[in-house]
């Protein structure tokens, strides 16, 4: 890992970090503005590849647990990674890293066509998406003592919103990519 | 970036930091083999007494709680409608506790002695351990380096494009803060690099030489 690669991970980090501090953008379409904390993990998996990409999330978790409030709404603290939702935070780590396990081979070889936007909108809606929702439904469901199908129903109200990240994700990545390529090719 | 921690003399203040995660880690391994109700009462009023005697101003506590009581407040409800009152009270005591020692744990324990007692845990594990724990107190001072510049640049992005009278759309935003910050990290890869990065472990540092 050279200096780059190491300020890298610290950066998307931030990055995450920065959108869920941020005030939230509305969408217009949707009633409720979303925070834009989880495109950051998609954003970190995507451009960063699997590995830099699970140690951006992995650093955030690092600073909740060090209580600094660096999650939506100014929470942190050990007090979030013992509640109930604890797995949608833990999840962002291997979320990450699927999504950049997909995301590479598609920037690597071609991503400025149309399948190349479809392949990296996949990516981010396994890792990003579905990773996520199966570590905290599963989290949710074991903690809160709740059926597993209860606890995704509930999960439902965020996937309109995590839907459109996705797809931001996406074309951000491929906007990115061209002028400055993180992941090498072979 | 201010922490959640807040100063105080209490005596969950004065235990050593390394030793309250690990008995908060034996406590929420502990709290989930038992399923007694009075266990998980007196594990409830134990963790809630340790919060109390913080002397958190409230409003502290419950803008930092709010969210997860509510949640709370459904389980126990959904879990008394749809399986039994008894195992609502076991899963609202069990999570009342955890969360509550938690929070206190948080409150009563400054980030640098978490990072100091990280660090102490990974250093004698050799020099892979070494150079993990050097690893992780300079990407922790990258982290809070860039939060606030990342901030300055996202209200920067924004009001260009509201002086330009462009519609605040994200992808707009995303595109040209991602390919900002990735030239600051090549400014600050460059940075690390002209002062010795990778540093050299094995040589003695200046802390590790004694001067008699």
């Amino acid at each position: 890992m050279n200096a780059r690669d190491l300020v890298l991970v610290p950066l998307f980090a931030a990055l995450i970090v920065a959108l869920g501090v941020m005030p939230p953008i509305p969408l217009g379409f949707l009633p409720v503005p979303i925070t834009l904390q989880t495109l950051g993990v998609m954003l970190a998996g995507s451009m960063l590849g699997p590995w830099r990409g699970a140690l951006a999330p992995a650093l955030v978790v690092l600073l909740v647990v060090l209580g600094l409030p660096v999650l939506s709404g100014g929470r942190g603290g050990l007090g979030v990674l013992a509640g109930p939702t604890a797995g949608f935070l833990l999840g962002w780590i291997p979320g990450a890293f699927v999504t950049g396990l997909i995301a590479r081979p598609i920037l690597q070889r071609n991503s400025q066509g149309v399948g190349g936007f479809f392949g990296l909108l996949l990516a981010a809606l396994i890792g990003g998406v579905a990773v996520v929702y199966a570590f905290g439904i599963l989290w949710l469901s074991l903690v809160g003592g709740i059926a597993l199908s209860t606890a995704a129903l509930g999960s439902l109200a965020f996937l309109p919103g995590d839907l459109i990240k996705a797809a931001l994700s996406a074309a951000a990545t491929r906007a990115v990519h061209r002028v400055y390529p993180l992941v090498e090719r072979p | 970036m201010l922490s959640l921690y807040q100063p105080g003399q209490s005596l969950l203040h004065r235990l050593p930091a390394g030793g309250k995660l690990l008995a908060l880690s034996l406590f929420g391994v502990l709290i989930f083999l038992t399923r007694e109700p009075l266990v998980l009462a007196a594990a409830a009023l134990g963790a809630v007494l340790l919060l109390w005697h913080l002397r958190l101003p409230p409003a502290l506590l419950l803008r930092q709680l709010a969210v997860t009581l509510l949640l709370l407040a459904f389980l126990v409800i959904a879990n008394g409608l749809l399986v039994s009152w008894n195992e609502a009270l076991i899963v609202g005591l069990r999570l009342l506790a955890l969360v509550a020692a938690a929070t206190a744990v948080t409150y009563a324990t400054r980030p640098s002695e978490i990072i100091a007692a990280l660090q102490a845990a990974l250093r004698p594990l050799g020099p892979g351990g070494e150079k993990a724990a050097f690893t992780l107190g300079l990407v922790l001072a990258l982290v809070l380096r860039f939060i606030p510049e990342v901030l300055f640049r996202i209200r920067e992005l924004r009001e260009a494009m509201a002086a330009r009278g462009a519609p605040a759309a994200p992808l707009r935003l995303i595109v040209p803060l991602a390919i900002r910050l990735l030239r600051s990290a090549d400014e600050v890869g460059l940075a690390l690099e002209a002062r010795g990065f990778p540093p050299d472990l094995t040589r003695p540092s200046k802390e590790r030489i004694e001067v008699r």
